[in-house]
């Protein structure tokens, strides 16, 4: 059993870990702090989160560009996935669950791929979906339970997926159960209205922001 | 012959949109038909050329041309810019498998250098062309975000990746004004994620030696980067190009206070939300109130923040080179 002080510690170290992007030492720092019986979820909130937001901090003040935001986002990857069979077996619910993807005949990843690493980091559970998503892929993760539907696009001609992808949550009686967030260069906050999204964002800080107050956490 | 003494010599105020895309809708042809022959591409910047006259006319934007010359996948689509599906250059050994090409003989390299010295001998004014970044190039042959990740984890690797790349982009930039490109612009979007430092560090000297392999063949080197690329200025200012080619998220008057006062600051109609989503109205709104407050300013030219999009209305585009009249 380790003390709380030994526990704050190693807590201190992976919150550390992951702010410098250290992804082999944030992952055998998770293994020694599991064996040492700290909670899966106390890590989680009080290293992994509390470190994203400092790493989210930082891209907003110009501190941390994107290279930096990956590379944080991947040690905290490195231990999410660590913790995550502890999580399912102390069956502890994430804040939300969010789907994103790039849209059909658009294969830009990176903007997508940030926003869905800071939301995890945020505490939500992502799915990413990849590029060249179809219509249909983002209606069945909302079948599957996704709260909310992320979609990017950067070519002007893809974005009109994104329409698409409203009205068949709609045919399928979906619509009332998800909310739908757009962004990328293609789109415009007048777009995200036109077609009745529920959110537009310009980086991956705005998105955590619009999910969480959709999602009332 | 500088683009800014170039520019200055002209009767009127300037207009520089990127506008290959609107010319391919109005003239009826697809995207994949004009990227990929000869005189479907020159039909459409006939169109550009006759309506517009523009002080320089660049040929249509494709940020895939190296990277398919180079061997890479590359899908087409009839109504909007291709490209790169894979990213398969991961390590140092498939590095070295590359060559850099001949852009006289390969591939659509050998393509565009025809357009552009063929529409260079008939057009009134300079004829633009473009070549993709050394930074931009390198992510597509491995992944942006691989790439990005890797300008922290793995310096070595980035750098034999930038210096095959930087050969590349000189090889096909200087050819591109050996044939006629009076301007060529440097298209390094990708570079928007790095860091002031890392640009520094990693893209400035490969721009510079861009740059001088288009001054080699009297071309003028402009570089472009997307998005708010406000951070990367100081960097921008100091690649040795003749002037830069900002998007709309930039603010014109940090960047006129950045760079030399004979080098351009060409910009920023924001290319979605004005010209393809509004009425000319708010084009004509947009581009005067840029001309109020930099018109002043001798090394500023009106022009759009990025590649308008193909559903651009010809209206629009009207609307901005009437404001500066």
């Amino acid at each position: 059993m380790v003390t709380s002080h030994e526990s704050a510690g190693i807590l201190d170290d992976i919150r550390a870990g992951v702010i410098a992007g250290d992804m082999d030492s944030v992952a055998s720092l998770t293994e020694t702090a599991l064996a040492s019986e700290l909670e899966a979820k106390t890590i989680m909130d009080e290293a992994l989160v509390a470190a994203m937001s400092v790493v989210g901090d930082k891209f907003e003040r110009k501190e941390y560009y994107v290279a930096e935001v990956l590379i944080s986002a991947r040690a905290m990857q490195a231990s999410l996935s660590l913790l995550k069979p502890h999580l399912e077996a102390g069956k502890v619910e994430p804040l939300g669950r969010v789907a994103v993807g790039t849209v059909a005949g658009d294969l830009h990843d990176i903007g997508k791929n940030i926003v869905g690493m800071v939301l995890t980091g945020a505490g939500l559970e992502v799915e990413n979906l990849g590029v060249d998503v179809k219509p249909e892929a983002f209606v069945d993760a909302a079948a599957r339970g996704a709260q909310v539907i992320g979609m990017s696009s950067l070519l002007t001609t893809t974005r009109t997926v994104m329409a698409t992808v409203v009205s068949l949550l709609a045919e399928q009686g979906l619509r009332d159960k998800v909310k739908v967030v757009i962004g990328g260069a293609a789109v415009t906050e007048k777009f995200a209205s036109e077609i009745g999204a529920d959110g537009y964002g310009t980086d991956a800080n705005e998105a955590v922001k619009i999910v969480k107050s959709l999602l009332g956490v | 012959m500088k683009l800014f003494d170039a520019i200055s010599e002209l009767p009127e105020r300037p207009v520089l949109p990127l506008m290959g895309y609107p010319g391919i809708a109005a003239t009826g042809n697809s995207v994949a038909n004009v990227l990929t022959n000869r005189d479907p591409h020159i039909e459409s910047l006939a169109f550009l050329e006759d309506r517009y006259h523009p002080p320089c006319l660049f040929h249509v934007m494709d940020l895939t041309v190296e990277a398919e010359t180079l061997g890479l996948e590359v899908r087409f689509s009839d109504e909007g810019p291709p490209s790169v599906v894979n990213h398969p250059i991961g390590t140092l050994e498939q590095l070295g498998s590359l060559s850099v090409p001949d852009p006289r003989k390969d591939g659509r390299m050998q393509l565009f250098g025809d357009v552009v010295s063929r529409v260079a001998m008939r057009i009134d004014g300079m004829m633009g062309a473009y070549c993709v970044g050394p930074f931009t190039l390198a992510a597509e042959l491995c992944g942006a975000e691989e790439l990005a990740v890797r300008t922290i984890t793995d310096g070595g690797f980035v750098k034999d990746m930038m210096s095959f790349t930087t050969l590349v982009c000189q090889a096909y930039a200087r050819a591109m004004a050996a044939v006629g490109a009076r301007v060529v612009a440097i298209l390094e979007p990708t570079a928007v994620i790095l860091s002031p430092d890392s640009f520094q560090k990693i893209v400035l000297e490969p721009l510079r030696s861009i740059a001088a392999a288009i001054r080699d063949r009297d071309g003028c080197p402009v570089l472009h980067i997307c998005g708010d690329s406000t951070h990367l200025l100081g960097g921008m200012a100091s690649s040795g190009v003749d002037g830069l080619s900002l998007d709309h998220p930039v603010d014109l008057a940090t960047a006129l206070e950045a760079v030399p006062a004979d080098m351009l600051v060409i910009g920023n109609v924001d290319p979605v939300g004005v010209m393809m989503e509004a009425e000319p109205a708010a084009v004509t709104e947009v581009a005067r109130s840029l001309i109020e407050r930099f018109g002043g300013k001798q090394n500023f030219v009106l022009g759009t923040g990025c590649d308008l999009p193909i559903e651009t209305p010809l209206e629009n585009i009207d609307a901005l080179f009437a404001a500066a009249k």
